[in-house]
C-alpha cells in the first residue's frame, strides 16, 4: 500500500469521485437542454417572459454548463477537495502519516488525486455538454472546446492549490472549504478590475465561451500567473505544514 | 555496554505562560523499555510529541540516535474506509526498510487481529484500534518505539497481551512508553521517569526508586497484646512510629534497620508476646508514586 494507492482508494471508497462526476455530468446534461428548450418554455409563459431572456444560440449549450461549473461546481470541488486535503483535520491520522513520511510525499499524491478526479469529472461533464449541444443545437468547433476545457481545467488545478494553501492555515474541513470559496470569490471579483483581468486565473473560466464564439487566444498571461500562483501556494502550504505542531 | 538511544538536555516547552516541560534531561538506554509515568497533565504527551518531532521544544536539545522511529498516539485512529491489513501494510511500506509483506500478517496475528484483518477499520472497537496501532508501529521493526498510553483502552487480558508485545521488543528495539497505570510500568520497564507538573522528578530503575523513597519498616503480627507493645516500642530511640492495624498487626517504622533487627526481637521476647509473623514492610509503588508526585 503506497501513499498514491491510499489517495486513489480514498477517492474511490469515500465515493467523492462519484459526487464530482454526478455534479458535472448533470450540469453537462442541463446546459444544452436549457439552451435548446428555455426559449420555448419562456414563450409558453408569454411575450413579456421572452423579452426578459437574451437570445440563445448553439454556444449557449456550453456557456450554460460553464456557468454552473464555475459556481456550483467550484463549490462542490471546494467541499470535496477540503475533505481530502485538510491535512491535519484528524490529528491521530496525521500523527500516523507524518511520523512515517515527509509532508511533501504525503501532500503530493493527495493533491494529484483530487485534481485528477476534479478535472476528470469536469471533462466528462464537458463531453456530455458538447455532445448534447451537437445533437440538440449545432456541432461546435471541437478544438475551441478542447482548448477551453484545458484552460478551465487549469483553473480547477488553481482552485485545488487554493484549498491546499488554506489548509496550511486552518485544520477543520468546513473552515478550509469556506475560506477557499471566499478566497476564490475575492479573486474572481478582482476580474472586474479591467487592467488586472487578463492576468488573473479567473480569466481562464470564461475562455471557452470566447473561444467557441471565435474570440482570439489571449490567455498566456493568465496561464503563466495561474501556474506560478498554484506552485507558490502549494510550496507555501508544504512549508507551513512542515512547521505545524501536532 | 549499550549507549543512549535518547538524550535530552534541558528541554523546555512553554505554551504562553504555561510551562508544560521544564528543563527535562531524559536518558533512555538503547534496547531498554522505559516507562514515563505521571499524573494527567504532567507533560507525558508533550514530551513524546517532542521526541517524535511533532512538536518543537521552546529551548533545549534532543538527541535521538536513529531515524527509525514509530509513534503510537494515545487514541490511534485510521482512515475508516481502510481495512486493518491495509493500515499495517501502509505502515510497512512507509517504513521503507525492505520488510517483507508476510510481516503484515505476522503482526496482525501477534496483535490478535488476524480474524479481523480484512474488515474495515470503521467497525473496529477502541481496543481493536489500539491493537491495530501496536501492529502498525511494530511492523517495520523500528529501532525506537514511542508509545503513548499503549494499553490504556484495553481490558486486562488485552493489556497483558500488549505489555507482552512491548516486553518482547526489549533488546531488539528501544521502547519509551507513557502510562499512568503503575502495574503496567512495573511489569515491563527497565527504567522509569516520573514527571510531575512538567518536571522530571525521578529517573532510574524501579528498584532504586523503591529504595530511595521506600520506608524502613517491619510488620509484626501478634496473636494478642499488640496495644501494650506499642508503648514499649515507642520508647525505643530507633522507632519512628507505630501504626496499629486490625488483627493485632503493627507496622513499625524505624530509623535504623540494624538497630531494629536486634531490638525488635529482644522486646518481643522480653514481653513474651505471642508472635504470628515478622516481616520487613515497604511502600508499594503506588505509595511511592503518590509521594513523589504530591
Amino acid at each position: 500500500m503506497t501513499l498514491w494507492r491510499l489517495e486513489f482508494l480514498r477517492l474511490w471508497r469515500t465515493q467523492r469521485w462519484l459526487i464530482l462526476l454526478a455534479v458535472f455530468v448533470s450540469f453537462g446534461l442541463l446546459g444544452p437542454l436549457t439552451a435548446r428548450f428555455l426559449p420555448d418554455l419562456m414563450e409558453s409563459l408569454g411575450e413579456d417572459a421572452v423579452g426578459a431572456l437574451p437570445p440563445m444560440g448553439p454556444p449557449d449549450g456550453i456557456t450554460q454548463y460553464i456557468g454552473n461549473a464555475a459556481q456550483i461546481g467550484v463549490l462542490a470541488v471546494a467541499f470535496v477537495g477540503a475533505a481530502a486535503i485538510a491535512f491535519d483535520a484528524k490529528l491521530e491520522i496525521s500523527v500516523f502519516l507524518r511520523t512515517r513520511a515527509t509532508v511533501r510525499t504525503i501532500v503530493t499524491p493527495r493533491l494529484v488525486a483530487t485534481a485528477v478526479a476534479t478535472v476528470g469529472a469536469f471533462v466528462c461533464g464537458m463531453a456530455v455538454a458538447y455532445v448534447g449541444t451537437g445533437i440538440l443545437l449545432e456541432w461546435l468547433d471541437p478544438w475551441a472546446v478542447i482548448v477551453g476545457t484545458a484552460l478551465f481545467g487549469l483553473y480547477f488545478v488553481f482552485a485545488i492549490s487554493v484549498i491546499a494553501f488554506v489548509s496550511g492555515f486552518v485544520r477543520s474541513v468546513p473552515a478550509v472549504a469556506l475560506l477557499s470559496v471566499g478566497l476564490l470569490i475575492v479573486l474572481g471579483l478582482l476580474n472586474l478590475v479591467t487592467p488586472l483581468a487578463p492576468w488573473l486565473p479567473s480569466a481562464l473560466v470564461g475562455a471557452i465561451d470566447s473561444l467557441i464564439r471565435d474570440g482570439g487566444f489571449t490567455y498566456w498571461r493568465a496561464i503563466v500567473v495561474t501556474l506560478l500562483l498554484s506552485t507558490a501556494m502549494v510550496a507555501y502550504a508544504v512549508h507551513r505544514l512542515e512547521r505545524r505542531e501536532l | 555496554m549499550p549507549g543512549q538511544m535518547i538524550s535530552t538536555n534541558a528541554v523546555t516547552k512553554r505554551y504562553g505562560d504555561v510551562t508544560a516541560l521544564d528543563r527535562i534531561d531524559l536518558e533512555v538506554t538503547k534496547g531498554s523499555v522505559y516507562g514515563l509515568v505521571g499524573p494527567n497533565g504532567a507533560g507525558k504527551t508533550t514530551m513524546l510529541g517532542i521526541l517524535a518531532g511533532l512538536r518543537s521544544p521552546t529551548s533545549g536539545d534532543v538527541t535521538i540516535e536513529t531515524s527509525s522511529v514509530a509513534v503510537l498516539p494515545d487514541t490511534p485512529q485510521f482512515d475508516k474506509w481502510l481495512t486493518g491489513r491495509e493500515v499495517v501494510d501502509l505502515a510497512r511500506t512507509l517504513a521503507d526498510n525492505g520488510t517483507p509483506e508476510s510481516a503484515v500478517d505476522e503482526m496482525l496475528e501477534a496483535a490478535g487481529l488476524a480474524a479481523d484483518a480484512h474488515r474495515k477499520v470503521k467497525g473496529y472497537s477502541r481496543g481493536m484500534l489500539q491493537r491495530l496501532g501496536i501492529a502498525s508501529v511494530m511492523v517495520g521493526q523500528p529501532q525506537l518505539l514511542l508509545l503513548d498510553e499503549p494499553a490504556a483502552a484495553l481490558d486486562p487480558a488485552g493489556r497483558k497481551e500488549v505489555l507482552d508485545l512491548v516486553a518482547a521488543m526489549r533488546g531488539r528495539s528501544t521502547v519509551l512508553f507513557s502510562s499512568h497505570i503503575l502495574t503496567d510500568v512495573q511489569a515491563v520497564s527497565d527504567e522509569i521517569g516520573i514527571l510531575r507538573r512538567g518536571e522530571l522528578v525521578y529517573q532510574g530503575s524501579l528498584e532504586s526508586l523503591l529504595t530511595r523513597y521506600g520506608r524502613n519498616a517491619y510488620v509484626v503480627r501478634l496473636r494478642s497484646g499488640s496495644a501494650e507493645l506499642v508503648d514499649l516500642l515507642l520508647a525505643e530511640p530507633w522507632v519512628r512510629s507505630v501504626d496499629r492495624g486490625p488483627d493485632e498487626k503493627l507496622v513499625i517504622e524505624v530509623t535504623d534497620m540494624e538497630a531494629a533487627e536486634g531490638g525488635l526481637v529482644s522486646i518481643l521476647a522480653r514481653g513474651r508476646h505471642p508472635v504470628v509473623s515478622i516481616s520487613p514492610g515497604s511502600k508499594s509503588l503506588e505509595d511511592v508514586f503518590l509521594e513523589v508526585t504530591a
